[in-house]
């Protein structure tokens, strides 16, 4: 079973768990997470961003489509909070509620200016309400602009998350049997069949028009076809 | 959505260097004169209208170009608020202009060209 799915980190990550993955892993503990399940992945399994150990647990698991790359079982409302209350969405709002009526009290300043008879406060008075619906419309899309996988800091760290092995962790200390262990759907992904390839190619499509969001309404469940 | 905020990355480079530059032209004679009416030289009224009003309009569009650049950049609040603010103060826009470019702009168009070319999968095209 072939599931794709939003992670709770951001709206351009993907989960996709592929039953192969966990046959040759013989570990049963990951579970299968069905389509409209909130069953959530073993955090030792699947590393949130940024908690830096993913490349121990997923060494080659990162840089195509169909990698796991965010925790499972993210509801909407992890999203929505995510998306509204994080630090950076309270200092927009801050922001954008400081701003907007500072423009909505020039404007009528200006207008009461143009209506005493001062002929250039007619201009004025167009521009400010300009300057609040400008506020107000990238208020929204810093809301509903994804950080992490365009910036120049999102992508350097992806990099870096992607980077096969790091000498500095890998060299100093002896390989350990553990370690080594989840090698195995890697190669698992290595042997990809036809069909397999083609459903990362579904996938990468759907990776290259973005994410469900407000505007784009798009179904991210995607089965195998038959 | 993401034509917006993702696509056009050189186009909407160019709109916000031709706008910083246009605004950053514009304010510093608007300074110049205001300064020169606070200071009695003269009453300056026609010149301090003219620049005015036409800096207040192209500021506006300089906002938009740099608020679009911005998001296809994901540059974060506090540089997205130094941009606009550049655009207010004589001499600011250049510097701000020429940082955003080198520091922020021109790495990530690298990064992002590197990845597209490393990476299976997704066609140049389709980013």
């Amino acid at each position: 079973m072939l599931i794709l799915r939003r992670a709770d980190d951001g709206e351009r990550r993907f989960v996709v768990l592929h039953e192969q993955l966990y046959d040759a892993h013989g570990r049963s503990d990951l579970g299968i997470i069905e389509v409209h399940g909130q069953q959530r992945c073993p955090a030792s399994v699947v590393s949130g961003s940024g908690e830096g150990h993913r490349g121990q647990h997923f060494p080659r698991l990162t840089g195509y489509p169909g990698e796991i790359i965010g925790p499972e079982g993210a509801d909407n409302m992890t999203i929505v909070r995510e998306r509204w209350l994080s630090k950076r969405a309270v200092s927009l709002h801050l922001a954008v509620l400081v701003f907007v009526p500072g423009c909505v009290v020039a404007a009528w300043w200006q207008i009461n200016r143009a209506e005493s008879g001062n002929q250039l406060s007619y201009l004025y008075s167009v521009m400010w309400p300009v300057f609040g619906i400008l506020g107000v419309y990238f208020w929204w899309m810093l809301l509903h602009t994804d950080y992490d996988t365009v910036g120049l800091k999102g992508m350097r760290r992806q990099r870096e998350a992607a980077a096969p092995d790091d000498p500095r962790t890998v060299a100093g200390a002896p390989p350990d049997p553990d370690e080594q262990q989840p090698t195995a759907p890697a190669a698992a992904f290595a042997v990809e069949d036809a069909e397999l390839a083609a459903y990362n190619a579904r996938l990468a499509e759907l990776a290259s028009k973005g994410p469900k969001t407000w505007r784009a309404r798009e179904k991210v469940v995607v089965r195998r076809e038959r | 959505m993401k034509r917006l905020t993702q696509r056009g990355m050189r186009g909407a480079l160019f709109r916000y260097q031709l706008m910083a530059n246009i605004v950053g032209v514009l304010v510093i004679p608007l300074f110049f004169f205001f300064f020169l009416h606070l200071g009695g030289v003269g009453s300056f009224k026609v010149e301090l209208q003219v620049l005015g009003v036409g800096h207040g309009y192209l500021y506006i569009v300089y906002l938009i170009a740099a608020g679009f650049l911005a998001l296809k950049a994901r540059l974060h609040i506090p540089w997205i608020i130094l941009m606009f603010v550049a655009g207010l103060i004589p001499g600011l826009t250049f510097v701000v202009e020429w940082f955003t470019v080198t520091r922020k702009i021109h790495p990530l168009i690298a990064t992002q060209e590197q990845a597209a070319a490393t990476s299976p999968g997704v066609s140049p095209a389709a980013r």
